[in-house]
């Protein structure tokens, strides 16, 4: 999530998202891996066995949870001054929420697959 | 227990910190409405992208691309909202 909300592409030059974009295909293909299929920030799954990445994940899930009650503590803004701290926020809990929504059927999928062997993905 | 509120620290902090360190912060609004336009462009396009590519076969790459499309439709439905919201404070800035 991280990333997503720091890493502006609209804001570098475009000589520096090429070569970004080449950084991480030639770091992706290095790997086996081709560019395009990928989500860098989960990269190291291709590392662990399901059972390790069931666990890796719950953990992820316990912190996006408590993410997303910290910032339910925070006061709300009042200010019509404060649009661009309500878009900010927004876009934290949106990030949050989608992120929580995965990791939840992502773990349902790797439980289903070590009972049953099958990794429901319909 | 001392851990645990050590780490409760350490995430609002983060938390905190991410808020501060978004890209809007750094933008007039003028400037905000149109870099929002242009990531809304490359985000429209990847995820295009992702549905011309051949599904991947292995179980683990077809839940990142899983996890990368839940993003990416997450980031536009929030640009398309903050696009309609930023066009409506202009406007009635001027009025």
């Amino acid at each position: 999530m991280w990333q997503i909300i720091c890493l502006c592409l609209p804001a570098v030059t475009h000589s520096e998202r090429q070569r970004f974009f080449s950084l991480f295909s030639s770091a992706l293909q290095a790997s086996g891996n081709r560019p395009g299929e990928m989500d860098f920030g989960l990269f190291f799954l291709h590392s662990l066995s399901p059972e390790e990445a069931l666990t890796v994940l719950e953990e992820r899930l316990a912190l996006v949870t408590r993410s997303q009650e910290l910032l339910r503590l925070q006061p709300e803004k009042e200010s019509v001054q404060d649009v661009l701290q309500a878009a900010i926020d927004d876009h934290m809990h949106t990030l949050l929420s989608a992120e929580r929504a995965w990791l939840q059927r992502t773990i349902a999928r790797l439980r289903l697959l070590s009972v049953t062997g099958n990794l429901l993905l319909t | 227990m001392q851990q645990q509120k050590s780490s409760e620290g350490a995430l609002a902090v983060l938390l905190r910190e991410t808020a501060q360190a978004h890209f809007l912060r750094t933008l007039a609004m003028p400037d905000a409405l149109a870099a929002l336009r242009e990531r809304r462009d490359i985000a429209r396009r990847l995820l295009a992208h992702l549905g011309e590519e051949p599904e991947p076969h292995a179980a683990v790459s077809l839940l990142m691309l899983d996890h990368y499309r839940a993003l990416l439709e997450a980031e536009l439905a929030w640009i398309d909202r903050v696009v309609a919201i930023l066009m409506a404070h202009m406007s009635s800035s001027l009025n």
